[in-house]
């Protein structure tokens, strides 16, 4: 989707973008406090987490539509996801909560690159498909980055509990993109009258979708039965799918349905 | 013991038939991996190749992979039959273990769930066969104050277009209310707008917004009986049928403008007219400019008042016979994930819930 206009605002781009820049000191904190200081770092987190999505609901309220018109406010939101996600599925442990953190302060870094002035959306993306797609897309993201830290830390301890944790996210994130795939394809049949398209963001979703529907069955194939590094190794290869279908579709790949 | 073990299985393997490979698990995961692959492959050659070899590629299409052939959709070839025999195993998978679990006495939904969800799988990849072979764009339409006839049989006409904007100037929306009325008559109204199109036969049929124009409607008089016409409209004036076939320059209203008529005057009508008894009976096409009459056979005038221009919207015309097949399977794989939702809690949650159904039902 191209960006749209900018809107008008009285309140100047940089007190739009503060309470991003106090939310990722809040995350940068909390990276920091797994290393040393790792009981407040939760609370850090939590803290960051609110005062985003205060700074996206403003957002939200200023277009009056959902905050998700432009890439400062996509890689926002995707940072907002895996801030939940991190902080739903906290863990003490600082291979996975630390990888996880600092993932959110990258992509919230990187989100702080782009112009942070106001978009509203062009009509193809004021219908409800649109805020269900989206957001549900992140929180698979979120969760199958989770998914990936958890099978780094099991490569480090061996701890089977590490490997049920990979399985249960990589499960849960494939139960949340196929809602939004779902999504995704009432709106693409309402706004183009399609469900899919050989375009490279799309097909990238369902390269997602098969690599953790054949991930799931994993567990269940008795070949595998006594390899179980393939499943923490496989999370880990679904991430670098993801961050191509996410970043990498939507800079490398040329001309896409998708803007972001 | 291990060799017991060994045994069992050595027996089980043995009693498993020489097609057990097609339904096997691993089957299924080497299947799915390799789809990744060739999808992979193929984002980056479609990519490359858009102005190319993949320029004939649009939409939900597959025919375009074949007009013509090309090595560089090999990886395209590759999954048809990867994706054939994907399909095939967990269409037997799925069978085979929904009938022993049938058999063994299951009757709790969820323990079909996964089934389900096999389902709603091999229903999308019906649909993307469906929607890739048969589907396509068929031209567009202009809609305005005149019915126009759809390609599902009904009608549709413009009853109001909106166009609200946003503080800035931009377009926030455009609304059009349609009205449609079916082969018995039967009228409802539809809003068309950027995300909602014109449908029929559950989104096979769709009539997706375009963009609102500007329609030319000429007004024309006869006899003291007046009417308009929209390009390809006819209107009785009297009895004499009048066609509007083309308007010079077909944007442009006002002065200078050219209307390309054709009046059809009907057998015995100049008798009724009072003129000579069958006079100027037949079809004739001619140029009218605006403001001008024409002295038409039968010796009555049709005068061409004016051309004024009134919104309208341009649709593009879709037919998309997988969007059916593609709603069930989505329906089909909703309904599955939520049957499962057991699965998604963490397992300690999910022990809790099992002791609190365990105590209720005791209770």
């Amino acid at each position: 989707m191209p960006d749209s206009t900018v809107a008008p605002s009285a309140v100047s781009e940089f007190a739009q973008a503060l309470p991003l820049y106090v939310a990722l000191g809040c995350y940068a904190a909390a990276l920091l406090a797994t290393f040393a200081w790792s009981k407040i770092a939760v609370w850090l987190l939590r803290v960051g987490a609110v005062i985003h999505f205060t700074a996206m609901l403003y957002r939200g309220l200023a277009i009056g539509f959902f905050p998700l018109t432009n890439k400062v406010e996509s890689f926002s939101t995707a940072a907002l996801a895996i801030a939940l996600v991190t902080a739903a599925t906290w863990r003490d442990v600082r291979c996975y909560a630390g990888s996880l953190l600092a993932l959110c302060v990258i992509t919230l870094l990187v989100a702080l690159q782009f112009p942070l002035g106001l978009s509203f959306p062009p009509p193809l993306m004021r219908t409800i498909w649109y805020p269900l797609h989206v957001p549900l897309s992140f929180t698979a993201y979120a969760l199958w980055a989770a998914a990936a830290a958890a099978a780094l830390v099991w490569l480090r301890e061996r701890d089977p509990a590490w490997l049920l944790r990979v399985d249960r996210l990589a499960l849960q994130g494939f139960g949340v993109w196929s809602v939004s795939m779902v999504c995704g394809g009432i709106w693409g049949v309402v706004a183009w009258g399609a469900y899919f398209m050989w375009d490279v963001k799309i097909i990238w979703s369902v390269i997602l979708w098969f690599h953790y529907a054949s991930f799931i069955h994993l567990r269940l194939t008795p070949s595998l039965s006594d390899k179980p590094w393939v499943r923490p190794l496989l999370a880990l290869v679904g991430f670098v799918w993801v961050l191509v279908a996410y970043v990498g579709t939507s800079f490398f790949f040329g001309r896409s349905s998708h803007a972001f | 013991m291990p060799s017991d073990a060994a045994a069992t299985s050595f027996e089980q393997a043995s009693r498993e038939p020489r097609w057990a490979w097609l339904y096997s698990q691993g089957l299924g995961v080497l299947c799915g991996q390799l789809t990744v692959l060739l999808l992979a492959v193929g984002s980056v050659v479609l990519a490359a190749t858009r102005d190319g070899a993949s320029a004939m590629i649009a939409m939900d299409d597959i025919r375009g992979f074949f007009a013509p052939p090309s090595a560089v959709h090999l990886w395209f070839y590759l999954l048809i039959p990867t994706l054939g025999l994907y399909a095939l195993n967990t269409l037997l998978a799925t069978w085979l273990n929904v009938a022993r679990r049938w058999r063994a006495g299951i009757r709790a939904w969820h323990a079909y769930a996964a089934a389900v969800v096999h389902v709603g799988f091999l229903l999308g990849l019906l649909a993307h066969g469906v929607g890739g072979l048969w589907g396509g764009a068929h031209g567009q339409l202009v809609l305005g104050s005149a019915w126009q006839s759809l390609d599902d049989g009904r009608q549709a006409r413009l009853v109001s277009l909106d166009a609200p904007r946003l503080p800035d100037g931009g377009l926030k929306q455009i609304w059009a209310e349609v009205e449609v009325r079916d082969a018995a008559g039967r009228q409802t109204t539809s809003t068309v707008s950027y995300n909602g199109p014109l449908s029929s036969g559950l989104g096979s049929h769709l009539l997706l917004l375009t963009r609102p124009v500007s329609l030319p409607v000429a007004h024309f008089e006869r006899a003291g009986t007046r009417c308009q016409l929209e390009v390809d409209g006819h209107c009785e004036l009297a009895r004499v049928d009048v066609s509007l076939l083309y308007l010079h320059p077909p944007a442009a209203g006002g002065g200078g403008a050219l209307a390309r008529v054709r009046v059809e005057i009907p057998p015995s009508h100049g008798a009724e007219e009072g003129a000579e008894e069958g006079a100027g009976e037949g079809a004739e096409e001619f140029w009218l400019a605006e403001r001008q009459a024409t002295r038409l056979a039968d010796g009555s005038n049709l005068l061409l008042e004016r051309i004024e221009r009134r919104p309208g919207i341009l649709l593009q015309r879709r037919y998309a016979p997988g969007n059916p097949w593609a709603l069930a399977a989505s329906i089909v794989m909703i309904v599955g994930l939520a049957l499962m939702w057991r699965r998604f809690l963490p397992a300690e949650r999910r022990k809790t819930q099992a002791t609190s159904t365990a105590t209720n039902e005791v209770l």
